[in-house]
């Protein structure tokens, strides 16, 4: 780590933290059967609706399952379909964006169009009418996101592109007699790294927010996997009677996101003072 | 969004102007959903039924205990062969208008039913009644089977005797209408002042009724979509009557609004259906394996607060008075596993309820070692999957829309009624169908409950379905509301009778 990092982070104690607090998340998820003090489908019907003490931190759900491990196993999913979501999107929109904005002509008129249409449609909507016409699964709700999700990286990757086309290095690049493609791959593309990490750091909690929701809806993964959007809807009827069936799993979804949030927007701090370079 | 800024207004506008009520002549009542129209031929969901109940009469009604009323026919004779009803009308039932309600008025609000371009999904009420067919097929423009000889006197002949007949006609779809350019004209007791959609309905006496007990000057609905929010405003006492759910019970029952409590026995079943004509499930005994893993008594103990009562057979206990025999479909403790080939497709629609008990199913029969998968689609796909048979199992349950027991048999397991008919699971047995065919001609009120019982018992014995429970009305009453009574029947209820005191 360089002096200049080093003096950055310092400056960002939140971002650290927050950070920190993601890893553990992370790790929770990644190691959950280890994690976990219950199976979380371990239906117990003489315990439903406990609430937080020694053996159920949490306390439990109206099935008596524990809240804490169906917390910690639903971040598993509300975090890879985040990550998976935003990489698979994030491919698309980098390839129709990078080729758009390199290729003009007919290709980027056919792309930008693309682009606005699916921009000009109700995100949450397209994907609520995905899942309901295809079978209910994490596959669906991965394809639903990424087909609502593409076109947001689609627009930023192509005007970058087209930004850093105009610049002079890039122009003799092809003056020297390099190929468009490997003018593209060495020049181009490494400059546009940097908005990628921080688009999709931005990106991410909107994903995991959309899984929420259309597990609210009850349109996201099949019960009884837990998610936390399931999870929260499963206890709206008890939000007066059992307050902390969706209090935690509501907590957990917010910081998640927050986290997300705040560290996109630290690295696009960092980036601007490193002086647009990773 | 609307509905959220509709409800932070009403909280705003409410929460200005206090506890105190200053209008005692005005019933305060909740709806949760706008009611889909309040055009007696189309309506069938209960916020609509409950509305049109109040501002149209029937020919017949019920009253808190099922039993059936005189409302604008003053008496009716069946003929022996139950083929036949004469109702003669009062003489003095008006429409709000001020016109008089004839026989002719009578027939031509049951034709309006079964005209083409009217619509209505209800037409089933009076397809028995003959020539139904060949009006509803447009090839003759009246009813040969329903005349009016004149004023007073409505005679309606059936093609095969059909004993729920008379409460069929109670139901708010059977309503009594004037239609005058598209107007419709009621004779109920209320009639519309206001509705401002997704607002409020706001119902007046009519002056032209004629019957008694309208102590009332309005009534006035709001809409309240947010559970929660429907029972804060009744604890602020700006509700009257509130319907409740068992959420919605368990708030208030914290919050010590216990002893503003009724309930009654609902018409309901809950049930698990299994797919008959798919294997194994084509095998009762099979069936009954599966009937037999789920203890329903913890369910309702612990999951509903002992709220619902454990069904036995497809028929709400209020209905068939008197004991059953078979008790095949029931719980038994073992420790014995079976080993099918397959995993089981579970179908359940998205509500937060119908997935808890299916994830509670699923637990009981892992226990005996079957497997399940939870398919869980939104309620238009649902019922195509149902309708096309798509499944292994599925959870739902069934609401009356007359009371008789021949409403949760004949529909739900005829052979002739697979399909969205009502027979779901594609349930066959030549035994049950001449048994329910014969009930559903039988006048005589004792030999059909027989028949009945037998027919349920075959079901029970078979167990097509896995009977869970029948959900109990309930709703909270301020102590300032007199001579209050639950009806069964969310259509029986007319706004009469009750009152307001200081």
């Amino acid at each position: 780590m360089n002096k200049k990092t080093e003096h950055f982070l310092r400056k960002n104690k939140l971002a650290v933290f927050l950070a920190a607090i993601l890893c553990l998340i992370l790790l929770a998820a990644v190691f959950a059967p280890w994690v976990a003090p219950h199976d979380p489908y371990e239906i117990n019907l003489e315990k439903a609706k406990e609430p937080p003490q020694k053996a159920y931190p949490f306390g439990t759900d109206a099935q008596g399952r524990c809240i804490l491990s169906r917390m910690i196993y639903g971040a598993r999913i509300s975090l890879f379909i985040g990550f998976c979501a935003t990489a698979s999107a994030l491919f698309i929109g980098v390839l129709f964006g990078t080729v758009a904005a390199y290729f003009g002509g007919i290709a980027d008129n056919i792309i930008t169009f693309l682009i606005d249409v699916t921009l000009s449609l109700p995100g949450l909507l397209v994907a609520i009418a995905i899942t309901v016409v295809f079978e209910p699964g994490v596959l669906t709700v991965l394809i639903a996101l990424c087909i609502v999700g593409w076109a947001g990286f689609a627009r930023i990757i192509r005007s970058s592109v087209i930004s850093i086309k105009g610049q002079d290095y890039v122009a003799s690049a092809l003056v020297l007699g390099l190929s468009r493609k490997l003018v593209m791959l060495k020049y181009v593309l490494p400059n546009i790294i940097p908005i990628i990490f921080i688009t999709a750091s931005l990106r991410i909690g909107v994903f995991i927010l959309s899984e929420a929701s259309l597990s609210f809806l009850g349109l996201g993964i099949s019960p009884p996997e837990p998610t936390w959007g399931g999870m929260i809807a499963s206890s709206v009827s008890y939000v007066e009677t059992a307050p902390w069936m969706a209090f935690f799993p509501g907590v957990a979804l917010a910081v998640t996101i927050f986290c997300f949030n705040l560290i996109g927007d630290s690295m696009k701090d960092y980036v601007n003072f490193m002086g647009n370079r990773l | 969004m609307r509905r959220a800024a509709y409800i932070l207004f009403v909280f705003l506008v409410f929460s200005g102007c206090g506890g105190k009520r200053d209008d005692f002549n005005t019933l305060f009542l909740r709806l949760a959903e706008e009611p889909s129209t309040l055009d007696p031929a189309l309506a069938v969901d209960v916020y609509s039924g409950g509305i049109i109940a109040k501002i149209h009469s029937t020919l017949v009604r019920f009253d808190e205990n099922l039993k059936i009323l005189p409302d604008v026919a003053e008496g009716w004779e069946i003929s022996d062969d139950g083929k036949q009803y004469v109702f003669h009308l009062k003489k003095d039932v008006k429409f709000s208008d001020g016109s008089r309600v004839s026989a002719e008025d009578v027939k031509k609000s049951f034709e309006r039913i079964l005209m083409a371009d009217t619509l209505s999904s209800r037409k089933w009420m009076f397809e028995k009644v003959e020539g139904a067919a060949d009006f509803i097929a447009g090839r003759t423009n009246e009813i040969s089977g329903m005349e009016a000889p004149d004023e007073n006197t409505i005679v309606i002949k059936l093609e095969e005797a059909f004993a729920p007949f008379l409460s069929i006609l109670a139901m708010p779809n059977a309503s009594i209408i004037k239609m005058r350019d598209k107007e419709i004209t009621g004779c109920g007791p209320y009639r519309i002042k206001q509705w401002a959609r997704g607002e409020k309905i706001v119902l007046e006496k009519n002056p032209e009724y004629s019957g008694a007990g309208v102590c009332m000057a309005r009534i006035l609905y709001r809409v309240i979509p947010n559970d929660f929010t429907a029972v804060s405003e009744f604890r602020q006492g700006k509700i009257d009557i509130l319907g409740l759910n068992i959420p919605m019970l368990d708030a208030l029952e914290k919050a010590g609004y216990k002893d503003m409590f009724y309930s009654r026995p609902g018409l309901n079943t809950y049930y698990v259906g299994f797919n008959c004509r798919r294997e194994p499930f084509d095998n009762a005994d099979a069936r009954k394996i599966f009937a037999k893993a789920i203890d329903k008594k913890q369910i309702i103990k612990y999951v509903f607060n002992s709220r619902v009562e454990p069904a036995y057979s497809p028929v709400p206990p209020v209905l068939l008075y008197d004991g059953l025999w078979a008790m095949e479909n029931n719980y038994i403790e073992t420790t014995e596993t079976v080993s099918f080939d397959r995993p089981f497709k579970l179908l359940i629609n998205t509500s937060d309820e119908m997935q808890s008990i299916a994830e509670i199913c699923q637990h009981f029969w892992k226990k005996r070692g079957i497997e399940i998968e939870i398919t869980q689609r939104d309620w238009n796909g649902f019922k195509e999957a149902l309708n096309n048979s798509e499944f292994d199992m599925f959870i739902l349950s069934w609401w009356a829309d007359y009371p008789d027991a021949e409403n949760f048999l004949y529909p739900t397991f005829y052979s002739g009624n697979w399909g969205s008919a009502g027979n779901r699971v594609r349930y066959s047995n030549a035994e049950f169908d001449a048994l329910i065919t014969e009930a559903r001609a039988e006048t005589d009120i004792e030999l059909r409950q027989n028949l009945y019982r037998e027919a349920t018992n075959i079901i029970v014995e078979d167990s097509p379905w896995v009977f869970l429970w029948h959900k109990k009305d309930y709703c909270a009453v301020q102590p300032w509301v007199r001579d209050f009574k639950m009806f069964p029947l969310y259509y029986s209820d007319k706004g009469t009778g009750i009152k307001i005191t200081r």
